[in-house]
């Protein structure tokens, strides 16, 4: 068994040190055992089905309007595409200049991931490892930035990047969305990062380790799981932000996929079946990234802490 | 550990190294290619909200021609910006000083806070110094809303703007009522007549707010005239009192409780075509709506839109009441705004590039007129019928109902302090859902005007 | 301040977390804390966001405190705050380890599961504001063809039902963020705690308390953290589908605050209502972390 595993088992051990009178015999428990499990199997397969269709209908009722000429998918048949379907609205939409926008859109959704992301951990590992009184209150002036709703806050913002000469460039977006992005991602990374045993860290650093190699060596290879998953949302949220382009940026030059979205909003016409395309080929690459990224990381993931 | 030497299993090492430089490397590039940075130098952006590509095609082709004929060359370029974050992109840019050297605006009181702070460029003497460009615009007191203090502060942008009763007549007729009917007697007659066909009697968008806004807007101008508004607007506490304006309150509550309004409509929407769709389809007889609604119903329902069903009709005139049956709610243009922080070069460019695009044919009738707004030029206008844009005389008797109309009263959500409409709005939603009695609602209205005194 | 366990002999252990800290403490302080200072002073002023910016001292915060609207608004939100916690959590570590599991076909489900993040929230509203509408909405048509009974109602129009949509949206919206959150979590638990388990004659119940429940604490507080937070300030979805209404029954205070800035153009006021939601986020986040020992920063695999 592993160290890590070793390790896992003698904290997790008090859970698994049960009193005799709770386990019972092996074949009775068997027998009582299959009958509930197939319940249990049942009941989860039945649960997981009606959650695909909760979260399933709407998408592809979405789909369905993308594909449906803007003259009817008011009267035509809301599940089904019953009065045609057209490619127009698809074609409005890369008319539109999409190419651009996504370029636009991968830069500074990357490099905002990145940015942030890279920044977190060295944060959150300065936080959980170090931690002393100083670091934990660097840790809770980060949880200040949570909610206060951007709204209020697009102004100082817009005339802070305006006096930098940020204004209409694509760093301009990607340093305040990184950083609006950091109470979460440190928050996530502090939490999985607590987890990474003490007694590992020590050992390293007693053989002369410095923080910089511990954290590449030991902490970021342990902490894989988490790092991809709040590298996934800041990768969706940095994707889908729109507020930020909006006012941040004026060129089209400079415009990202979520204001492209817009351009099917006219004055008191609001082109659904467009801005559903639009959406649609929005949301193809970060589904296809997390498709190949989600294959990669399982397979980590199986050989690292299962075996 | 292995783990600890490899990092093979994991996205290798090398590729994100490699993936963030080549990052950085783009961003570093894209940052010092940045646009412009607002309305320095002499570059001339447009800000104008955004509409469907071959319209855009449209006045691109126009600044393409300018810029090359404009003695020294021209500057002009446009940005086009979705409907409902206009609103906001313009806020921030006004609070920053820095607007675009032009920019589209409905006029009105909160243009008139930009012109206060001394960011709107005033045209007066641009356009006395041209008085063929000042005088060619059809529609009575063009200038009114972008005018203050009698100086003159935009230039029209599309024609007259106004708001109208439409109906189906198919749905009319096979309930036998009477079309297009000029008194409130003969549209009641209608509803009942409508609603005993299993129909609904009109149908309200009433997610928007602002077409319930207009139901109470024409039935207190019906009622008493110009007069209460002009209370309101002036902001006297017991605007709301007036008994116009209750009458019209009372009238509204008893169109809905009689469940004149179609079934949700506290959820429907007029962009995406929901109103639209229920009048089109038949399912409702009635639409108070923007002239424009034709053009969208061009979207949504071509063939209802061509057809002779659909027809437009003045807001009947109502028992006693003192208003006018023949005004109109609405304005006589919208506008383009120009920034005041133009140099006279720049300001001299963006004014002939205005004259030239919005007296020219392509923008009055491939641009307004082809998309269902009213043209601004006479000239134009007289060729809205030669068969050159699609519903062309429905498109000409639209826009002589809006030229000869005597004067407009302004939409009330454009013409009194923001402060006051949000709250205006709310209530008269909660008016339409009856959660709202109507003497709750004038007292709830007179404490706004108490609470927003100047 | 050196408080590492061990015999590290650099000097490098005393002064590293500054130099860690710094490259955040800088993007944030920059981007972040800049902006909201400037947005607390002007909770102090009245601005109409073009003419000068006027010291109004308390005014702002005083209306607050007798502003009907604003106060209910506050109660609106306090609802969908609890609401979707109550919701949110239990479903999403549900959905976590379900994910976690081995299957092949869970695969499939999850990227399935996976969809609603990738839609933008204001476009969700737009989906939604059709889905449930009464004019050939998709919902009102199930309800009436596919025998859905229970489905025909005025979700959105119906002031008594229009939150417990947003609710329920809203929860749409977040839950796949949250079981991703879990997913991470529950993968780090070993199977061998769970053969051991087995072994021992533990049913699954009692698997689930004792051995998922504790090792799962850490996500719970991390999921919780954000889910109460994030509630706090969800608008694009709510804006979209109902703009606040009926009337007022969604004007959570994120809108509110929205519409006191871009519509009445009251920023100062609408700096207030944007604080009072901050200072509920930064009271939330403390008490979790405080209340569940996250301060001591522990690894929760040492020994007690």
């Amino acid at each position: 068994m592993s160290q890590l595993q070793q390790e896992r088992s003698r904290s997790a051990g008090q859970a698994t040190r049960v009193p005799a009178a709770l386990a019972t015999g092996p074949r009775r428990a068997e027998a009582r055992g299959a009958a509930g499990r197939v319940f249990r199997k049942g009941t989860t397969w039945l649960l997981a089905l009606v959650w695909l269709v909760v979260v399933g209908a709407p998408i592809y009722y979405m789909i369905v309007a993308s594909i449906e000429p803007t003259s009817v998918y008011l009267s035509a048949n809301p599940w089904f595409p019953s009065k045609g379907v057209t490619a127009a609205n698809y074609e409005a939409v890369f008319s539109s200049g999409i190419v651009s926008y996504f370029f636009n859109s991968v830069i500074v959704a990357g490099s905002t991931t990145i940015l942030s992301v890279t920044v977190s951990l060295l944060a959150a590992y300065a936080i959980v490892v170090h931690g002393s009184r100083w670091t934990g209150m660097v840790f809770r002036c980060f949880m200040v930035g949570f909610a206060v709703p951007i709204q209020a806050l697009m102004i100082p913002l817009y005339l802070a990047i305006l006096r930098i000469g940020l204004y209409d460039s694509l760093l301009g977006l990607i340093l305040p969305m990184a950083a609006f992005s950091l109470p979460i991602t440190i928050l996530v990374l502090v939490n999985f990062l607590r987890d990474v045993p003490r007694s590992l860290i020590d050992a390293m650093r007693v053989d002369g380790a410095g923080p910089l190699r511990v954290l590449i060596r030991l902490v970021l290879p342990l902490s894989w799981p988490a790092i991809a998953t709040v590298a996934v949302f800041d990768l969706v949220s940095s994707w889908n932000n729109f507020v930020f382009p909006l006012i941040l940026t004026q060129s089209p030059s400079q415009a990202t996929l979520p204001l492209s979205v817009f351009n099917f909003e006219g004055n008191h016409l609001q082109n659904v079946p467009e801005i559903m395309a639009a959406v649609a080929l929005s949301a193809v690459p970060l589904f296809v990234l997390y498709l190949v990224a989600r294959r990669r990381l399982m397979a980590g993931l199986a050989a690292g802490l299962g075996a | 550990m292995h783990r600890r030497s490899g990092s093979g299993r994991f996205v290798s090492r090398q590729v994100l190294a490699a993936a963030a430089a080549a990052l950085v490397a783009a961003t570093s590039l894209a940052a010092c290619g940045g646009g412009s940075s607002g309305s320095g130098g002499d570059a001339i952006t447009i800000w104008t909200i955004t509409q469907p590509s071959s319209a855009q095609q449209v006045v691109v082709n126009l600044i393409n021609k300018f810029n090359k004929t404009y003695p020294g060359g021209g500057h002009v370029s446009i940005d086009w910006i979705g409907g409902e974050p206009y609103k906001q992109k313009i806020a921030v840019a006004m609070a920053g000083h820095k607007p675009p050297a032009i920019f589209l605006t409905y006029g009105g009181q909160l243009f008139q806070q930009y012109v206060k702070a001394g960011d709107v460029a005033d045209l007066t003497s641009a356009l006395s110094s041209d008085p063929a460009w000042k005088a060619q615009y059809a529609a009575k007191n063009v200038f009114g809303l972008a005018t203050f203090g009698s100086k003159i502060y935009g230039i029209p942008e599309s024609g007259p703007d106004y708001e109208l009763m439409w109906e189906n007549k198919a749905v009319l007729d096979a309930a036998g009522a009477t079309s297009a009917p000029s008194t409130w007697d003969a549209f009641q007659q209608d509803i009942t007549a409508v609603q005993k066909a299993g129909k609904a009697p009109i149908a309200l968008a009433g997610k928007d707010l602002w077409p319930e806004m207009i139901w109470l807007q024409y039935l207190t101008l019906r009622y008493g005239g110009t007069a209460p508004f002009d209370k309101i607007a002036a902001l006297k506490t017991d605007a709301w009192s007036d008994p116009a304006v209750v009458k019209a309150a009372n009238t509204v509550a008893q169109l809905a409780k009689s469940g004149a309004f179609a079934k949700g409509f506290n959820t429907v929407t007029f962009d995406g075509g929901q109103a639209d769709q229920l009048l089109s389809s038949g399912q409702a007889a009635f639409q108070a709506q923007l002239y424009y609604d034709s053009a969208n119903m061009r979207v949504y329902n071509p063939t209802f839109a061509g057809s002779a069903d659909y027809v437009p009709f003045n807001f009947p005139s109502v028992p006693g009441g003192t208003g006018d049956p023949s005004q109109l709610v609405g304005q006589a243009a919208e506008y383009f705004g120009v920034s005041s922080h133009l140099s006279a070069s720049a300001k001299k460019e963006a004014l002939a590039w205005l004259k030239f695009e919005t007296t020219s044919d392509a923008y009055n009738l491939q641009f307004l007129a082809d998309r269902g707004y009213s043209p601004i030029t006479p000239s134009a206008a007289q060729k809205l019928s030669s068969g050159q844009v699609p519903d062309g005389t429905l498109l000409k008797k639209l826009y002589d109902i809006g030229t000869s109309a005597p004067s407009f009263q302004p939409y009330w959500d454009q013409d009194l302090p923001s402060a006051v409409i949000t709250p205006m709005l709310t209530n008269i939603g909660e008016l339409f859902d009856q959660t709202m009695s109507p003497q709750q609602f004038v007292s709830a209205m007179n404490s706004v005007m108490a609470q927003n005194q100047k | 301040m050196a408080v590492a366990v061990g015999r590290s002999p650099r000097r490098v252990r005393v002064w590293w977390p500054a130099w860690f800290l710094l490259p955040p403490v800088a993007l944030f302080a920059g981007f972040v804390v800049l902006p909201i200072v400037l947005a607390v002073l002007l909770s102090f002023c009245s601005w109409d966001g073009s003419s000068a910016i006027q010291f109004s001292g308390l005014a702002n915060w005083r209306q607050f405190i007798h502003d009907p609207s604003a106060l209910a608004a506050l109660e609106r939100t306090g609802v969908l705050v609890i609401a979707s916690w109550l919701v949110q959590v239990p479903i999403a570590m549900a959905l976590g380890i379900f994910a976690a599991g081995r299957q092949r076909h869970r695969a499939v489900l999850t990227a399935i599961y996976f969809l609603p993040m990738l839609i933008s929230a204001a476009s969700l509203g737009i989906l939604w504001n059709l889905l449930l509408s009464p004019v050939n909405g998709g919902v009102t048509y199930a309800s009436t063809h596919f025998g859905l009974f229970f489905l025909d109602h005025q979700w959105l129009s119906d002031p008594d039902l229009v939150m417990g949509t947003v609710i329920v949206l809203v929860a749409w919206e977040f839950i796949p963020f949250h079981s991703l959150l879990f997913e991470a979590g529950a993968r780090q638990i070993p199977r061998s705690i769970y053969e051991a388990a087995a072994i021992d004659g533990i049913g699954p119940y009692r698997r689930f308390f004792r051995i998922t429940l504790p090792m799962l604490r850490h996500t719970i507080v991390t999921s919780s953290t954000l889910n109460l937070v994030g509630s706090l300030t969800v608008f694009d979805l709510i804006y979209t589908l109902t703009g606040g209404g009926p009337g007022q029954s969604t004007r959570v205070l994120a809108l509110a605050q929205y519409l006191e800035g871009f519509e009445s153009l009251n920023f100062g006021y609408a700096s207030a209502l944007a604080l009072v939601l901050g200072v509920l986020a930064v009271i939330v986040s403390m008490l979790l972390i405080g209340v569940t020992g996250f301060g001591k920063m522990r690894s929760q695999s040492e020994g007690a």
